[in-house]
């Protein structure tokens, strides 16, 4: 992990999910992403998609209360983290992703 | 065995002139706010509708159709004699039995012709203009009068703010006639019929419900093939297409679609939803007699037509502009 993670990222996901302890030199994978990849590349997609500073889109963000995000920008979000991540995001789970940190959590868990 | 023998068809289709019918009443998002709680600004950043029209009980199907239909026969320059087939395409009418297009051509005095009515949800006049295109080249017809006429609000609970907001009424028409010179392309349609529930009227419900993430999701991702086949299929690529004008469901899924489709700048989009809503199979037409109207398409532009709705179905066609 590097010193730009956050300390909250880290945190959450090296303890709840096994990908936490992916090494960096398995990173060319994409379908094993590290947390910080997956948080960059969803600032990415959630500034491409809804015009969100990359620097607002931190774990605790809540994306319709916090980011401005509305349902049907959050099917674009979905769409383009599998595309990017190789992960499925039904409708029905996407309801459930309420916060960036949920949307991180989801891709660890499922990734790979 | 005495073979069958088969007309002998006519080379190609084209479209010879268009026409619509616009209902009367105005409906702006200030006047549905009134009566729900729903805003301008939420309307427009969701589905990008400023006004719609809502018919007014005399304005039937029928009679909205009549009169998209005798404007088109008035602008292909052919008689209503002339008219051999007309289909409606329609997802709401009154009642089951009997189908409309019959009593529409008797009242536009077309005589006898083939008529029935085509129910594809918001894709029905894109899969009628196929129909009467393959009729008239394998030469089952003529001359086809295609009309795509709705009154959506009767089938919608309009103090429903996820569905009044969006669903509206009208019609517009096209006539289809035999050229030497193909000028509708082949239509690439299908369904996706699992996904039938996410446009619905639920069971002992009388207005329409919408998974709006389930339909945007798949409009969005699945479609994009769909029209990129039309136009393989035409033998035309993006930088052929003067106007690109899909189903008018939502502004947010046209503009995704011709940025996905990386139609060049000078491409005519219409955004015909902006002022008429969601009018399911009245949207392509409205939309290019609109755009013939405004001066915004001229006549022998390429168009890239698109319908995709309730069941789910779509198709996509190259079509040459009247």
């Amino acid at each position: 992990m590097t010193a730009t993670d956050s300390r909250d990222t880290v945190s959450r996901t090296t303890t709840s999910t096994p990908s936490g302890v992916v090494v960096p030199s398995e990173r060319e994978d994409p379908t094993l992403a590290s947390t910080q990849e997956i948080q960059a590349g969803l600032g990415e997609i959630l500034e491409e998609v809804a015009g969100v500073a990359p620097a607002d889109a931190t774990p605790e963000k809540s994306f319709t209360d916090d980011l401005d995000v509305d349902s049907l920008s959050m099917v674009e979000i979905a769409t383009a983290v599998e595309d990017k991540f190789g992960v499925a995001i039904p409708d029905d789970q996407l309801a459930n992703i309420k916060t960036v940190g949920d949307a991180i959590s989801f891709i660890e868990s499922n990734q790979g | 065995m005495t073979p069958i023998q088969l007309p002998a068809g006519a080379p190609g289709a084209r479209i010879l002139g268009f026409g619509s019918y616009r209902p009367r009443t105005r409906v702006t998002n200030d006047d549905l706010a009134k009566r729900m709680d729903t805003s301008d600004e939420w309307v427009q950043s969701r589905v990008g509708i400023a006004e719609r029209r809502w018919a007014e009980p005399d304005e039937t199907l029928v009679e909205m159709s009549v009169a998209a239909g005798g404007k088109a026969i008035a602008a292909s320059g052919l008689d209503a004699g002339d008219i051999d087939l007309v289909l409606l395409a329609t997802t709401s009418p009154p009642k089951a039995i009997p189908g409309l297009a019959p009593r529409i051509a008797h009242q536009l005095g077309v005589p006898r012709p083939g008529a029935f009515d085509v129910n594809a949800g918001c894709a029905g006049w894109c899969y009628a203009l196929s129909a009467a295109a393959d009729a008239i080249r394998s030469g089952t017809a003529r001359n086809a009068l295609v009309i795509g006429g709705e009154r959506l609000t009767d089938y919608t609970n309009l103090e429903d703010r996820a569905t009044a907001v969006i669903f509206a009424d009208g019609a517009g028409a096209a006539v289809v006639s035999a050229s030497d010179e193909p000028a509708i392309g082949p239509a690439v349609w299908g369904s996706d019929g699992d996904l039938h529930e996410a446009i619905a009227i639920p069971e002992n419900e009388t207005g329409m419900s919408m998974a709006g993430q389930a339909v945007y999701r798949w409009a969005t991702t699945k479609l994009t093939d769909t029209l990129v086949e039309a136009m393989r299929r035409a033998g035309v690529g993006p930088d052929d297409i003067d106007v690109f004008a899909p189903h008018q469901a939502n502004l947010r899924i046209i503009e995704l679609m011709a940025k996905r489709l990386k139609l060049p700048e000078r491409t005519v989009i219409a955004r015909d939803i902006v002022r008429s809503g969601n009018t399911s199979s009245a949207s392509v037409p409205l939309a290019l007699a609109a755009l013939l109207e405004s001066g915004e398409a001229k006549s022998g532009d390429v168009a890239l037509l698109l319908g995709y709705g309730a069941g789910l179905t779509f198709a996509g066609q190259v079509v040459v502009l009247p």
